[in-house]
């Protein structure tokens, strides 16, 4: 009697762990860095090829160097020729766009558009889902083939550029899907990293698809969102110049 | 009454844009959710990759052999307005009279450059221009190397432009290199954290004379602090001169970021010379200008304008403001629509430029302007030109505003090689 009374707390404890939600906080923790880079640089090709219903795709090649632990990043974009030499630069708080036409540095902000696609200026910074958002829920739910977490959350800075989002963590603590609100819970746009490339013992996407849920145009009498597609190649995390990370580099190397 | 009038354009223009936008974005519920979640019903598993070198990236801005591109542009088009009758001597006659000016010009420019190693780098740019109103001028617009020391210090010598105003519209006097294009020069910049100092030496084409001295160069310095999200550039200027009355000029800028729209403000105060009393006034206010810079993708709307109050004028009544809105392909059509609407506060006159531009051929466009001058016989704007577009004509006291409309014509060639 005694021992079944022990096999049956034990039973009930196992299936107890088995339902426990894990710390939401410290999976958010492990989700920033696993693809951040606070140790070293990165640096890696981005292809960007915007798709917009009627007018086709547009493809926009940029080298992006990055180091995280001083929230600096710099972009240059090589593809097309037009636009060659054309610059993002961020440091801290501060970011400009540098057109080697005018030779003007301009002020841009993390949450404008990146060269009018549906990527945002922010979703090359490191992820930072941890400080920047408190958790509201957490639930399991399938996702094709991965088992996921979905954490809602809530921005607590205005910081940010959505201050609502929704997010899939699979088992690994890597983002699969994200879905960004605004203020008032229109859902925005819909992110899907299906596939990552393990690089040292970090994680990059090998490609990264955003969906506008708000842009797009009838075809055929069929809504086609506008796309963005981001292919990211030849990742490095070789340290790199701090001069790299300045306005006088950007503008030497412009056209 | 005509400036409220103009502001409700400018905003039924704006909101009519918000709303053709929304019309053509408007999706369903749902949007394209279920497609997305295809990708992960059998996606290629994760992978490992090898660290490239990060060096790969920047080849393409380290190591160029000589590359020469070129373009050229094409204008044909003209002026068609009313203008006062006047003598030989610019004195009114009586009466108006219509002012037609055509003109076309062609204009070749190449570009070469070349960028042996990372720490050098050679470019120059040359125009040849064939214009109906001016001498075949071939002309070298820049010519300049880069030279970096150390990835710590980077120098540019040689002709080239260079801009340290902020301003779209009104100058003003900030841009304190604004004649470097008349010079050699040679820049020094050196990053400092996030922000940087800039030296600079103008020397007049005539450095190789005997005649030549040090005090005929001009000096500039400039200093960049950027904190948060705004911006604080301090710049100072000594021009050369033959004698020791040498002009100085120095600007402060303050530039930030809200809500996605650039604010900007610039004050410029400079040395006066008084001839009489062998007196130099050091720096004084003399121009202060604030404005703002919004652009956005979608609908692809672009709205900017400045404010300049001429502190020279000690009544401080020479205030002036500029308001320019842009929308490209408007209402999903080809044309591309735009208006700059310019005021002067002394004395109530402005002028406002309506104007369309359209692709109609490969590499052709067309754009019309319709300038209108307002105010009353003699005031500013009937007698000066917009800050930003030439347009000569309806210079007329003669007329009633409602008359003094012009017509501005110009189709454009212009094509990248």
């Amino acid at each position: 009697m005694k021992r079944v009374g022990i096999s049956i707390a034990l039973a009930a404890f196992a299936l107890g762990c088995a339902f426990a939600e894990p710390d939401f906080k410290a999976m958010l923790k492990s989700v920033d860095s696993l693809v951040s880079f606070l140790d070293t640089d990165f640096s890696a090709e981005y292809k960007i090829e915007q798709f917009k219903p009627g007018q086709g795709t547009s493809v926009t090649n940029a080298a992006i160097f990055r180091r995280d632990k001083d929230a600096k990043y710099l972009i240059l974009i090589l593809d097309p020729p037009a636009d060659k030499g054309k610059g993002y630069l961020k440091i801290g708080q501060s970011m400009w766009i540098y057109d080697p036409e005018s030779r003007r540095f301009d002020f841009t902000s993390s949450k404008e558009r990146f060269q009018n696609s549906n990527a945002r200026n922010s979703d090359f910074t490191r992820s930072t889902y941890a400080s920047d958002y408190d958790i509201v829920s957490g639930k399991e739910e399938q996702l094709g083939k991965f088992d996921c977490w979905v954490l809602d959350l809530k921005a607590n800075n205005d910081e940010v550029t959505f201050p609502r989002c929704k997010i899939w963590v699979s088992e690994d603590n890597l983002v699969r899907k994200t879905e960004d609100y605004s203020l008032s819970g229109q859902l925005m746009r819909t992110r899907a990293i299906p596939t990552y490339q393990k690089i040292g013992e970090r994680y990059v996407p090998v490609m990264l698809l955003i969906v506008d849920n708000l842009r797009g145009k009838t075809i055929g009498g069929k809504f086609q969102n506008e796309t963005t597609k981001i292919s990211i190649t030849k990742p490095s995390l070789s340290k790199l110049p701090d001069s790299i990370y300045t306005q006088a580099y950007l503008e030497k190397v412009s056209k | 009454m005509k400036a409220r009038s103009l502001l409700f354009f400018c905003c039924a223009l704006a909101a009519l844009g918000a709303t053709n936008a929304a019309a053509e974005e408007a999706a369903p519920a749902g949007g394209q959710t279920s497609s997305v979640d295809s990708l992960f019903d059998n996606p290629i598993g994760d992978t490992e990759t090898e660290s490239s070198d990060a060096k790969q990236l920047l080849v393409p801005f380290h190591a160029q052999p000589l590359s020469v591109t070129g373009s050229f542009t094409s204008y044909a088009g003209g002026v068609l307005g009313v203008k006062d009758k006047e003598d030989d001597e610019g004195n009114y006659t009586g009466g108006y009279t219509f002012k037609a000016s055509p003109g076309m010009s062609f204009i070749p420019v190449m570009t070469f450059s070349a960028r042996p190693d990372e720490t050098i780098r050679f470019q120059g740019t040359a125009s040849f221009p064939f214009a109906s109103t001016d001498a075949f001028a071939p002309a070298i617009n820049e010519m300049f190397l880069d030279y970096t020391l150390q990835d710590t210090i980077y120098m540019r010598m040689g002709k080239h432009l260079v801009s340290w105003g902020v301003t779209r519209i009104f100058g003003a006097g900030g841009d304190l290199m604004s004649s470097s294009d008349q010079d050699l020069n040679m820049k020094v910049t050196v990053p400092v954290r996030s922000g940087g100092i800039t030296g600079e030496l103008l020397a007049p084409p005539a450095i190789m004379d005997s005649t030549f001295t040090w005090k005929k160069a001009t000096y500039g310095l400039q200093t960049d602090v950027p904190y948060g999200r705004s911006e604080l550039i301090l710049s100072g200027t000594c021009y050369g001169n033959d004698d020791d009355n040498r002009p100085l000029r120095a600007t402060a800028v303050f530039k930030t970021s809200l809500l996605g729209v650039d604010l900007f403000a610039e004050s410029i105060a400079a040395s006066r010379f008084i001839p009489e009393e062998n007196l130099k006034v050091y720096p004084t206010l003399t121009g202060i200008v604030s404005g703002f810079y919004w652009s956005t993708p979608t609908p692809p709307l672009t709205f900017y304008g400045e404010y300049y109050i001429d502190a020279t004028d000690t009544s401080w009544r020479s205030q002036f403001t500029s308001v320019v809105t842009k929308w490209d392909r408007a209402f999903g059509s080809p044309l591309n629509l735009a208006l700059q609407w310019t005021h002067a506060y002394i004395d109530n006159s402005g002028i406002i430029i309506p104007g369309i531009s359209t692709a109609i051929m490969p590499h052709v466009n067309l754009q019309v302007g319709l300038p209108c001058r307002y105010g009353a016989p003699g005031s500013y704007y009937l007698v000066n030109e917009s800050p930003s577009v030439q347009t000569s004509v309806v210079k007329t006291d003669t007329l009633k505003w409602y008359q003094r409309y012009g017509l501005l014509l110009r189709l454009t060639m212009s094509a990248s090689f």
